[in-house]
């Protein structure tokens, strides 16, 4: 039997969140905004939406400073249909990551699913990548 | 004020403080049109090294069957220094940004603006 | 019939520019202190060279720095092997960048060499160590580690069609002339070059001192960047703790 990887050790971990937490995307970037993993089932542009992600989460670093708040450990953005982009940054050794998944609508459970998943990915870098 | 020129103020005002230069340079290693935040840079070597660079990078791709360059990232400690193929090749466009900048948005704007600089390049 | 100078009020690169120029059939013969060394011309390029028992491009790059001497040339003269495949003007621009970055060369090939005979197990653990990394990359089509004279000291391809050698070579020309530009430029320490082409990411990373560094292709479909960055930087910190002190 073949040794897994961290990398498909993640993707899969993306793929069983989508599937649990019922998420149509969720990407996991770098805080340059470079795609690391995504899982998506339908049509997604993982450049596009690692770069979002990561401007997101880097404006939001300047507001916390700006408003002398600690940072912010969930970002959430809403669209008008209720829809909404969900970011949490988190450091994994001396990495800066960002988990971001899209949530169907506004009474979706999805912190739980989402905390979960920077645990394991945490893991599996500490594991894999160090 | 060219439609070039127009393109690049855009450019530079959407990169705001992350701002560091940029040209659009003929592969004869000439720039038509560029800016940069610093008096001292040298557009003029800059331009001409790096028509180098991709002219080489376009042959070693080349010759190791990868396919025909499209762009080009450099990382330093200091800058991204980014440059792009033009419509048929015969420019590229060169952008320096601080080490502050999300990367993955820089990629994303000079996908946008690649095109409408290459239709502004007059011919 | 032949031309007789001195260095210094003829360059190697002008003799070579103007005898390829003008598609000379020729050798050209170049004393410099108790060094000779022989350019053979045809057909607008140089063909072959010899210094001693050193044959080919490399010679070129020696020698073009010599500004003191006599050179002789000798029209009509065939060249006896034909060693250098490359243009003359590419000739001149690698002799030129080298050149600008000093003598690093005899050095580094030295420690390659080192490296080389010294540890045996050396080679084993680097193909291990990239094997492991081509596991982590996402869309990996091949790696390598090489020397900064292009030699390369380990490489793992996902098709064993891939021709590691070749790459090496193909990108440590295009590492060192990135680091020269960037130097030139004062934009400081490079760190890393990452190519985009239609079918490929094509990334190379210094190693610590950089007398190696790391290359790695993925595909460009399949293939993502913020993976591809992460790991090599991963690995190469581990490729670095591998090498022979």
């Amino acid at each position: 039997m073949t040794k897994s990887s961290g990398s498909s050790q993640i993707n899969q971990l993306l793929t069983e969140m989508n599937a649990e937490a019922d998420f149509p995307i969720s990407v996991l970037a770098d805080s340059q905004g470079l795609p690391i993993a995504y899982a998506a089932s339908q049509g997604i542009d993982p450049e596009r939406q690692s770069a979002v992600v990561a401007l997101v989460q880097k404006v939001a670093l300047q507001v916390s400073k700006q408003l002398g708040m600690a940072e912010a450990d969930e970002i959430s953005f809403f669209d008008a249909n209720g829809q909404h982009l969900v970011c949490r940054p988190f450091q994994a050794d001396e990495h800066n990551l960002i988990l971001a998944v899209i949530v169907p609508d506004r009474d979706h459970n999805y912190r739980r699913a989402t905390s979960h998943a920077v645990t394991e990915i945490r893991n599996i870098l500490k594991t894999f990548w160090k | 004020m060219s439609k070039l020129e127009q393109l690049i103020n855009q450019i530079r005002s959407e990169l705001g403080a992350d701002f560091v230069s940029t040209d659009v340079v003929g592969m004869d290693g000439l720039s038509i049109a560029g800016g940069s935040i610093s008096p001292d840079f040298n557009a003029t070597e800059a331009s001409a090294r790096f028509s180098m660079v991709m002219k080489l990078a376009e042959r070693v791709s080349g010759k190791i069957g990868m396919g025909e360059v499209e762009d080009n990232l450099v990382t330093t400690d200091k800058a991204y220094i980014l440059t792009r193929f033009l419509g048929n090749g015969s420019y590229y466009w060169g952008l320096a940004v601080t080490r502050n900048a999300t990367l993955g948005s820089v990629r994303i704007l000079m996908n946008e603006y690649a095109e409408q600089l290459w239709d502004a390049i007059p011919r | 019939m032949g031309m007789q100078g001195n260095l210094r009020d003829m360059a190697i690169t002008d003799l070579i520019e103007h005898n390829c120029q003008s598609r000379k059939t020729a050798q050209l013969q170049i004393q410099h202190l108790e060094h000779t060394a022989d350019l053979f011309f045809k057909d607008g390029n140089v063909v072959h060279a010899v210094m001693g028992r050193l044959e080919g491009e490399e010679v070129i790059y020696r020698i073009i720095n010599w500004d003191d001497g006599s050179f002789n040339l000798l029209s009509g003269v065939e060249a006896p092997a034909v060693t250098i495949q490359a243009g003359w003007s590419a000739l001149l621009l690698e002799g030129a960048r080298r050149f600008d970055e000093g003598s690093l060369m005899e050095d580094t090939t030295q420690s390659i060499l080192d490296i080389q005979s010294e540890d045996s197990t050396m080679a084993p653990k680097f193909d291990e160590i990239l094997k492991e990394m081509s596991g982590e990359i996402t869309g990996f089509i091949a790696c390598t580690l090489a020397g900064m004279d292009g030699i390369n000291l380990a490489s793992h391809t996902r098709a064993k069609t891939t021709d590691a050698e070749a790459i090496s070579g193909q990108m440590t020309m295009l590492l060192k002339l990135v680091d020269t530009s960037v130097g030139h430029l004062g934009a400081g320490e490079l760190e890393d070059n990452l190519t985009t082409t239609a079918n490929a990411y094509i990334l190379m990373r210094y190693l610590p001192g950089k007398q190696y560094y790391m290359g790695v292709a993925a595909d460009r479909k399949t293939g993502n960047l913020g993976n591809m960055r992460l790991i090599s930087k991963t690995y190469a910190e581990r490729l670095a703790k591998a090498m022979p002190r």
